[in-house]
């Protein structure tokens, strides 16, 4: 077990590795549908989400569905 | 009936989401417009709180979803957004809109272009936002869009159909359907928008931000019916001189 800083959405965050996306979205309480994720500007899918883990400096963007014309 | 890369649609009227004041309201007025298509946008997100409720609301509705490129300042951009939108919708639908001015929100055409046929290309179904430009709408055309969105006024603007003449155009040339987004601020207008033959028309602001949203999505949903009645009809040729409707006997005038 190991701190990372990774970067989510512009902002700073330490977590601790090792931690999948899925993981991530679930921490940030996240619902899975809806949102999509880019990990270092590729978009990762849903069913990619459980086995792809972050790495120190990763850079993730969490989108979602908001209202809108 | 609005039939889109194959799927038949009901309703001629799209809605957006955007500027109503809770997801409650936005529900019903959906709902009392009877739409069968509604525009969403992307947005970073990164906790619950701000996670909003429109999708659940809008799901529930079981209205078919238009994620828009919203944000997009060029192609790549409006690529990016738009797989995004299909990774978190699993669905091929997108408005592509793509305007880098946030002064007028006037669509860029030669982004637009090129995205669209990129997405096209990925297999998105493409509905473009773009200017009243009746050769961009056929090069759109030819790239594979699925419809056309030209505007009618700047977005939000409530203004009208300031550009009904190239409106006309685009009408006439197009083999795609003709959707006249942004700038609709009245029903009138968009009865006036069915009349001359588009087939379909998309309405924000003018629902979203009245007095009361639910009346005016009723009122909008209504107008785009009767117009769309009207123009099928096929309206009476207009004339600079005046056409008698009774006819012009002599029987009031004296007799000589």
């Amino acid at each position: 077990m190991t701190q990372i800083n990774i970067n989510v959405n512009n902002q700073p965050m330490s977590v601790i590795s090792p931690i999948s996306l899925s993981e991530l979205i679930a921490l940030k309480q996240l619902k899975d549908d809806g949102t999509a994720v880019a990990k270092n500007a590729a978009i990762i899918s849903k069913n990619e989400w459980p086995t792809t883990y972050l790495s120190d400096n990763d850079t993730v963007d969490i989108f979602t569905l908001v209202a809108g014309g | 009936m609005l039939t889109l890369a194959n799927h038949t649609f009901p309703s001629r009227l799209l809605t957006g989401t955007g500027k109503f004041s809770n997801p409650s309201i936005m529900k019903n007025a959906v709902k009392a417009a009877q739409s069968s298509i509604v525009t969403l946008a992307m947005k970073r997100v990164a906790s619950h709180s701000a996670q909003d409720e429109t999708l659940s609301a809008l799901k529930a509705l079981g209205v078919t979803l238009l994620p828009n490129t919203s944000g997009a300042k060029n192609a790549k951009e409006a690529v990016f957004a738009a797989e995004l939108a299909y990774e978190a919708l699993g669905s091929p639908w997108v408005k592509l809109e793509i305007h880098p001015d946030q002064r007028y929100l006037l669509p860029d055409p030669i982004e637009t272009l090129l995205a669209a046929e990129a997405l096209v290309k990925k297999g998105f179904h493409v509905l473009p936002y773009c200017g009243a430009d009746p050769v961009l709408c056929k090069r759109l055309e030819e790239v594979g869009c699925v419809a056309v969105m030209p505007l009618g006024a700047p977005i939000g603007s409530n203004q009208g159909l300031q550009t009904k003449p190239f409106l006309q155009i685009i009408v006439e040339q197009s083999s795609i359907p003709v959707i006249v987004d942004a700038g609709i601020g009245k029903p009138s207008e968009a009865m006036a928008a069915m009349e001359m033959g588009v087939d379909a028309v998309l309405v924000n602001t003018a629902i979203a931000t009245a007095q009361n949203p639910v009346a005016m999505a009723e009122a909008f949903a209504s107008a785009v019916v009767t117009g769309r009645k009207a123009f099928e009809a096929g309206l009476g040729a207009t004339s600079d001189l005046a056409q008698a409707s009774s006819p012009l006997t002599a029987f009031l005038e004296p007799t000589l």
